[in-house]
């Protein structure tokens, strides 16, 4: 029993930890390919050098992201079955097929274009070009599209039966299952989630390209401000807007996961004009929150937009199906605490842009420097409080994940969470410390193409004159 | 089973072999490039070997996610089973294909700063492993054994070597039958290592694997042989309440191949119990104890007639399941209770009968 428990723990945190590092690059993907087609349109409207760069210099981005993104994924449309056996083989009927569809209309859309985008700005032309970034943007929202589905649908399950013999989830009604309840709060604000993480990046780019070009009395590049310029815009517009769908999503999941409202807000007692938790540390065991410190009306001001609306607390609900409390109580308060901030950023900055002083303010641009990576960060913490406020189920109220795991032993399990940990730190580390540096170089103006640089040896053009000398082919040229 | 429910299955094999096929053309040339870096030393025609399959790869690689994501929603149940069975290869593959992915950008991005070689031996490594695990992912550990023909055996030469005795009235296909599971028994004690051994006919229930490792892990080693199913023509006697009392156990063999559909998609919750007569040998486990032990009890096959003493009937010996049997009470053997797989046991359709 010790050993099936601590498997279980194992495969869970195995599935937070692949889960929690993947979602980082598809999210940064989806943002800057949105981005990439806008510079590309822009360039293609204005005929403006400056586009052109900064499309030049975020490629060499989004090449070294989306790689991430595709081999961490890899992992993930395995680990279902050799993790989660059980939950895939009576929820396959249902998630196994929105993924098949995500791959085919997604995957398959994003990866042949990718090559075109990547590789092809001097081999067809430009319209064609904008055509192939314009796919694989298209194609990581169509693939955010599905998984969320799939995602949702564990959250709140529907068209579905229960075939009695087999205990397997059948899919009654897929446009039911597709636009399941929380489906569309869900799309919205992860898709405006992945949008502001990417601008934060951008605007904290530009922010400490300006910081360093103030510190050597360099004038600011042309694409450094353009860039800081759009993303101050994203975040003044974005920002107040994912707050309006957050709590539109809230309100979606008090109607549909109670207990999970309840657990964030580390509320006990159900009652009317409940006040809003402040800061607390809920207890499990004692059933109560301490050291609360709490702000009268504002919880049923918040949850259910009336002074005495009543709001769910976890007495009501069985011991074994309350969330862990203590963990989502604390993310969902970072989370809002870190959208408020962007709020803030994006208030400031156009207050800011108003007075003139967009490219002079150092309060802006050590804000946004600070806030650089914010969006990932409540990214994250948004996710760690849907998932964990969804247990103790995989697929909501129907089955439990200690009933979803694979039989595997302890040791194998534990064998694979080494393997993991280690490459992850080993190859992600890498990867983030070389996307650091690619980002510490400035964009220059006249920046040269991704395909110059990857095939620089194939032409014989840069750097590598004995290649061109050892091979008979190119040496003739 | 008609229209849909009969070509569903079909077509969509079909598609996911055709998935599998384009992954293995694909991907195994950019694997080749990966392993060739082994041999071409200088870093110029490395990279042109790279930019070759640098704008492909991905897409390449996309099939393998549809492979694992169709089998993933048209046959969940294969894919819940084989993923957990090959945990390591998988494990190792998918790692491989990590290293591999990431080294196609990493490799151009460190250039400047000496760690490139790193990811240029990440390439050649993820991509060996890669390819290993994708040869030996699906051979780990499900092996597909051709019985042996009765039809084209030497008699002459299976007696002098031991194996038969002179007089024994087994059918040629019984004798093939027969020494098909010898020869895997041999095999399990070489390689001192326990398998489960299946029929072709064998039908198992749908939670096979984890009850299966289950009952094997409750017993401690301490077994011989467990038989997952058994034929329901015969009765069954096992040890019901070990000192107390012992259980006859009949079945309807006719009710049985009508509900064989509803058997297969049900899941079933079995415990061992002592195994003291059952015919039958359509799936079991054998440890390499049990089969040095049932090596020694069963050889040479001979004409005999066993008596059995809780039914009180007399059986010739016409198959190595009759001999096996009169072994049971010796040996640490196990029966499951409702049995595992079953076998509609169709004697009209056995070489063993027939000829």
């Amino acid at each position: 029993m010790v050993s099936a428990a601590s498997a279980l723990l194992l495969a869970r945190f195995q599935f937070a930890f692949t889960v929690g590092i993947h979602i980082v690059f598809p999210a940064f993907s989806i943002g800057l390919a949105a981005y990439l087609a806008v510079l590309e349109g822009l360039w293609l409207k204005t005929d403006k050098q400056v586009y052109l760069d900064l499309y030049r210099y975020w490629i060499k981005i989004f090449s070294v992201v989306f790689g991430m993104g595709v081999v961490s994924g890899l992992v993930m449309s395995y680990e279902f079955g050799t993790n989660w056996s059980v939950f895939s083989q009576k929820a396959g009927p249902i998630t196994g097929v929105l993924l098949s569809y995500e791959v085919m209309t997604a995957f398959f859309l994003e990866a042949g274009f990718l090559g075109v985008m990547l590789f092809g700005m001097n081999k067809v032309g430009r319209g064609l070009h904008f055509a192939a970034t314009c796919c694989v943007s298209v194609g990581t929202l169509i693939s955010m599209t599905w998984i969320l589905a799939s995602n949702s649908w564990m959250q709140t399950p529907a068209g579905y039966s229960i075939d009695p013999a087999t205990g397997r989830f059948m899919p009654e009604s897929w446009l039911a299952i597709i636009f399941n309840p929380s489906f569309p709060y869900r799309l919205v604000h992860m898709g405006m989630a992945a949008f502001l993480s990417v601008a934060f990046i951008i605007g904290g780019t530009a922010a400490w390209h300006m910081m360093r070009d103030k510190r050597k009395g360099q004038p600011i590049s042309q694409p450094v401000k353009v860039m800081f310029s759009m993303a101050m815009w994203m975040a003044t517009i974005v920002a107040p807007l994912q707050i309006l769908a957050g709590d539109a999503h809230g309100l979606n999941t008090l109607k549909h996961q109670p207990v999970k409202i309840a657990a964030l807000e580390g509320d006990w007692e159900t009652e009317s004009r409940a006040p809003e938790i402040l800061f607390g540390i809920p207890n499990m065991k004692t059933e109560h929150t301490d050291y609360a410190i709490k702000l009268p009306f504002a919880g049923s001001l918040i949850l259910t937009h009336s002074l005495d609306g009543k709001v769910p607390g976890m007495k009501d609900f069985p011991a074994d199906q309350r969330p862990p409390s203590p963990i989502i109580f604390f993310t969902f308060r970072i989370m809002i605490a870190l959208g408020m901030l962007m709020a803030a950023t994006g208030f400031l900055s156009l207050y800011m842009r108003w007075r003139g002083r967009l490219f002079t303010s150092p309060l802006l641009h050590r804000l946004a420097l600070v806030m650089a990576p914010s969006g990932f960060l409540a990214l994250l913490c948004g996710w760690v409080t849907t998932e964990v406020g969804r247990q103790p189920w995989t697929v909501y109220g129907l089955l439990r994940t200690a009933d979803s795991v694979s039989p595997i032993m302890l040791p194998s399990m534990a064998i694979s969470m080494t393997a993991f940990v280690v490459v992850y730190v080993i190859v992600f580390g890498s990867g983030i410390g070389i996307l650091l540096r690619m980002l510490s170089r400035q964009p220059e103006e006249g920046e040269h193409d991704l395909s110059e640089q990857g095939t620089a040896s194939v032409l014989g053009k840069r750097s590598h004159p004995e290649t061109v000398l050892s091979s008979p082919d190119l040496g003739a040229r | 089973m008609s229209g849909a429910a009969y070509w569903l299955p079909v077509i969509w094999t079909v598609i996911l072999a055709a998935a599998i096929l384009i992954y293995v053309i694909l991907d195994g040339f950019d694997l080749g490039i990966g392993m060739l870096f082994a041999v071409e030393r200088d870093r110029g025609r490395r990279d042109v070997m790279v930019n070759t399959v640098a704008p492909v790869w991905d897409g390449n690689e996309t099939w393998m996610i549809l492979g694992g994501a169709t089998l993933y929603g048209v046959f969940p149940g294969a894919y819940s089973t084989q993923l957990p069975a090959l945990y390591l290869p998988i494990l190792l593959m998918v790692l491989a294909l990590i290293f591999r992915g990431v080294a196609f950008e990493f490799r151009i991005m460190t250039r400047d700063s000496g760690r490139s070689a790193l990811w240029d031996l990440a390439f050649f490594g993820g991509s060996a492993i890669a390819a290993f695990c994708q040869m030996n992912g699906s051979i780990a550990n499900i092996g597909r054994f051709s019985a042996i023909d009765g039809q084209t055996l030497d008699m002459q030469e299976l007696q002098s070597a031991g194996l038969i005795a002179p007089d024994l009235c087994y059918s040629r296909g019984a004798i093939g039958s027969a020494l098909s599971h010898i020869l895997l028994w041999n095999a399990v004690v070489e390689n001192e290592q326990a398998v489960s051994i299946f029929e072709d006919d064998a039908i198992l229930s749908s939670n096979f694997q984890e009850e299966s490792t289950r009952i094997i892990e409750s017993l401690e080693n301490e077994w011989d042989i467990i038989l997952w199913g058994y034929n329901y023509d015969v009765n069954l006697v096992f040890d019901l309440l070990p000192g107390v009392t012992y259980c006859v156990a009949n079945f309807n063999q006719t009710l049985m191949r009508l509900g064989v559909e509803r058997y297969r998609s049900r899941p079933v919750n079995a415990s061992p119990f002592k195994l003291f007569k059952a015919l039958g040998i359509c799936g079991y486990a054998i440890s390499p104890k049990g089969a040095r032990r049932l090596l020694d009890l069963c050889l040479p096959l001979q004409n005999a007639e066993y008596w059995y003493r809780w039914t009180n009937e007399t059986l010739r010996d016409t198959s190595l399941d009759h001999v096996m049997c009169h072994h049971y009470e010796k040996i640490d053997a196990f029966c499951c209770f409702p049995s595992l797989c079953i076998s509609r046991n169709e004697n009209a359709k056995s070489t063993i009968i027939n000829s």
